[in-house]
């Protein structure tokens, strides 16, 4: 245990003031102190020495820990606003989009089969090749048959 | 870090506990012509954290994920200092090294409480100087005591990132090494 010019047992008195010592140590410290006036002086300095540093070296801040996480919570819930309007439109025009698509659909499949051109559907052919085979009129080709013709 | 950027109150409140007393001793090491402005250095630091954590969500940002708290911190106080326009290194060596010679301060006006006796009464000038040529880790400790001891700050060890043994421990290395170098002073 180191002895300090400013009283013996300073280190210990140091770890005292630190709670650091083991609780047999501290019993056996606080006994010697009610005994030992330099001791008592000495723990006197550097309670006062500590506590002179932490006025030197606190500073009182503008805000508190709490009040700027409540000032993150505001600007994350924010955030999370922006995203929600950003990214879900209104119930409305989600439910007319849905609308729309599904009654596109519908009109799709329904309207070929009621003889409506349905724009953008594939175009049938006018003249099908099923319906000409074995089906010859005589016009439309030099030697009378129906273009169709047989190599010789 | 990752906790902050999702979003979550606690990591906020964590991170916040950390960067505080790092961010002060960071801008009394470094900043002469500061110590009046402190607390509001330290807040403007705080708020361009919260920014930051949106930018960086925005792909923008500059929290680097590995960067330590105090790296952070002096990176923030550095900034802010700057974009106040009073950024002004008080000594080169004290980024080089952690034992640096004690420097006199520069504008502070504090003076001692006038309740001390003439026993208990310790120069202020020679208080400073031996704190600010303590080691980092050690000076780190004695800002995050005083701020939970006249601020009300968060308990010691919360502050330090440590246990609450490891930081009483601390806290006792930091004192003893404070006695030391005001004894040196004070014979040299």
């Amino acid at each position: 245990m180191s002895t300090g010019k400013a009283g013996h047992r300073s280190d210990e008195i140091t770890s005292y003031l630190s709670e650091t010592l083991e609780p047999r140590e501290r019993a056996a410290f606080e006994a010697h102190l009610e005994e030992c006036e330099e001791c008592r002086q000495e723990l006197a300095a550097q309670k006062a020495l500590f506590a002179r540093a932490n006025e030197a070296l606190a500073v009182k801040p503008k805000r508190t820990i709490e009040e700027q996480v409540a000032r993150f919570e505001k600007m994350v819930a924010a955030e999370r606003t922006e995203k929600k309007r950003w990214r879900a439109p209104p119930l409305a025009i989600r439910l007319a989009a849905a609308a729309a698509v599904a009654a596109l659909g519908i009109w799709e499949w329904v309207a070929p089969q009621a003889g409506h051109v349905v724009v953008g559907a594939p175009r049938r052919p006018q003249n099908p090749a099923g319906s000409v085979i074995g089906r010859c009129d005589g016009g439309g080709s030099s030697d009378g048959g129906c273009g169709n013709e047989v190599p010789r | 870090m990752k906790r902050f950027l999702a979003g979550q109150s606690a990591a906020c409140a964590e991170l916040l506990t950390r960067l505080r007393p790092a961010v002060l001793l960071k801008l009394r090491l470094h900043h002469s012509g500061l110590l009046h402005a402190h607390d509001e250095i330290l807040d403007a630091a705080e708020t361009r954290l919260l920014e930051w954590r949106k930018e960086t969500l925005e792909g923008g940002g500059q929290i680097d994920l590995d960067e330590s708290i105090e790296e952070l911190a002096w990176r923030l106080a550095k900034q802010e200092a700057r974009a106040e326009g009073r950024y002004q290194e008080r000594n080169p060596l004290a980024q080089k090294s952690q034992t640096t010679t004690p420097t006199k301060k520069g504008k502070d006006k504090r003076e001692a409480p006038s309740e001390l006796t003439a026993d208990e009464r310790v120069n202020l000038n020679d208080l400073e100087g031996a704190i600010d040529g303590l080691p980092e880790e050690l000076g780190l400790t004695l800002i995050a005591e005083a701020q939970r001891v006249m601020a009300g700050d968060a308990p010691l060890h919360e502050q330090l990132g440590i246990t609450p043994e490891a930081a009483r421990k601390r806290l006792e290395r930091a004192r003893k090494e404070l006695k030391e170098r005001l004894r040196q002073r004070n014979e040299g």
